[in-house]
């Protein structure tokens, strides 16, 4: 059994670390109309709903994650790149099986 | 581009490119467009409500709104007739909350007797005693007003937005008008 | 309220209580409302009447007044500090826009890589707007976005200052999409079309571009 919430606090650390990553969203889906800044800009860090989710599921362990990206750089190598950070994770590698490892550019800017 | 740029291109642009990029998600023409229209919304909800407060509630819940319902606006071009219809609602809505008892209670109160002396009207700015002018109208009478020319509403909305037959919307409107008119003619 | 009085050409019309004594046997309201038509279909016996075009003369100051009254209020509020846009700001989701999910190609099979539509769409307005003398407004992608590989046509609304030439800011619009598309995507475009929908009459800031003859 993992722990997801380690897991899931210890990839966020790792992703915002990639080259690239500008921001980390909320995973989960969120109604237009809520009151209160859920964006995590890597500057400033608040309490937020998680940024990295990590699910146990029947067929293993999901990782899903949604990424600002810098326009510096492409948006298509750094989802690869923050793709192999979480698959490198030493817990993910140990986890087996994996499901999916979800990563989702949401801005380029 | 720096960002001061793109705000300062912003700035220029006409509310229907601004509405089309808010409706692609564009969260920086989306506050162009609060920051152009918010001010006269501000100042349409406190005139209905009669509170700062309370104004800025009704103003951000409209742009809240606005936000997410701005993708089913038809005509991008017209976001600034929208947004005041919004801001109604929302005000009246608050004002309906506001009296749960005896809603029909001022509507026949007489305008209060005291009539503004010309000469103190003078000093004033004609904004300034055109408002005081209105605050002395009776509530129902000011109400439907105002929802008709800053609203822009119809007899037949004000009518459903404040629950009177359209009969006696256009018998306040009659006399708020006549009023108006007396007393702008006077100091003019 | 007053009893109605007898009408009285020498007095003020707007004093009197008996409006049609006074209008021609109209009342404020009918001609209210003829206003608000916008004077259509047009009414002789209201244009031809000296005393109604008093009134109607006297409810357009009025209008007037009122719509400067609120702005009025509104330029005199607005010079008090920001908070009120923050605070709406705040309230706003970032990515609610974000539409659909472009599928992005990973050799594993654990991999799900996405563009989401929205980001797409913020790629090409940035782009966009370092085009100079363009502004972009509407963005869509039109095409089976979620299979890899499917031809997409980028359909862009934009408008540009008058006396700068549309095929060639619209060209350069294009080149500056393109770029920014196979920069961060993997989308097959198979065409970007440009519709010029507004054209500026002035530009507001600094006029040290010169005009495109």
């Amino acid at each position: 059994m993992t722990d997801t919430t380690a897991l899931a606090a210890d990839l966020e650390t790792a992703v915002r670390a990639v080259p690239g990553v500008s921001a980390l969203y909320p995973t989960a889906p969120l109604l237009a109309t809520i009151v209160g800044a859920v964006v995590d800009a890597i500057t400033t860090r608040t309490v937020s709903p998680a940024l990295v989710s990590v699910s146990n599921g029947h067929a293993g362990l999901s990782v899903s994650t949604r990424i600002g990206v810098t326009d510096t750089q492409s948006a298509v190598s750094v989802s690869r790149l923050v793709y192999d950070t979480i698959a490198a994770n030493p817990a993910i590698r140990a986890a087996e099986p994996i499901d999916t490892i979800s990563v989702t550019v949401a801005s380029i800017d | 581009m720096p960002d001061s740029q793109i705000r300062a291109l912003l700035e220029h642009a006409d509310d229907r490119t601004l509405v089309e990029r808010t409706v692609d998600g564009d969260i920086r023409a989306f506050e162009v467009l609060v920051r152009r229209h918010g001010p006269l919304m501000r100042a349409y909800a406190t005139r209905i409500l009669g509170s700062n407060d309370e104004a800025d509630d009704v103003v951000q819940e409209t742009f809240i709104t606005a936000w997410a319902k701005l993708p089913t606006l038809e005509n991008p071009a017209l976001a600034k007739g929208w947004l005041m219809r919004i801001v109604s609602h929302k005000s009246i809505d608050r004002i309906r909350a506001r009296r749960h008892h005896s809603s029909l209670e001022d509507l026949d109160a007489p305008a209060p007797d005291h009539h503004s002396p010309i000469t103190a009207v003078e000093a004033l700015s004609r904004s300034e005693a055109l408002s005081q002018v209105l605050s002395e109208l009776p509530t129902d009478q000011r109400r439907c007003w105002e929802l008709k020319e800053f609203g822009d509403y119809s007899y037949a909305e004000i009518a459903e937005e404040l629950d009177l037959p359209v009969s006696t919307i256009r018998g306040l409107l009659a006399r708020a008008r006549k009023t108006l008119i007396r007393e702008m003619e006077a100091w003019r | 309220m007053t009893p109605p009085n007898i009408p009285d050409p020498a007095s003020d019309w707007y004093l009197s209580d008996n409006e049609p004594g006074h209008l021609d046997g109209h009342t404020l309201e009918e001609l209210s409302d003829y206003l608000d038509r916008g004077r259509v279909p047009a009414d002789l016996l209201i244009d031809t009447s000296p005393a109604c075009q008093i009134a109607l003369a006297s409810l357009e100051r009025l209008r007037f007044a009122m719509s400067s009254l609120l702005q009025d209020e509104a330029d005199r509020a607005d010079v008090r500090d920001d908070s009120w846009v923050t605070a709406i700001m705040d309230g706003i989701v970032r990515d609610a826009r974000s539409g659909r999910d472009i599928p992005l190609e990973h050799p594993s099979a654990h991999a799900r890589l996405f563009v989401t539509e929205g980001a797409v769409r913020g790629l090409v307005r940035a782009a966009g707007d370092t085009v100079a003398n363009l502004i972009v407004g509407r963005c869509r992608l039109d095409g089976e976005l979620t299979t890899p590989g499917a031809p997409i046509t980028i359909a862009i609304n934009a408008s540009i200052y008058r006396g700068k030439s549309i095929p060639a800011l619209a060209e350069q619009l294009r080149q500056a999409v393109a770029a920014a598309l196979s920069a961060h995507t993997e989308l097959t475009i198979k065409a970007i079309d440009v519709t010029i929908q507004n054209i500026y009459l002035t530009r507001h800031d600094s006029e040290n571009e010169q005009d495109t003859p």
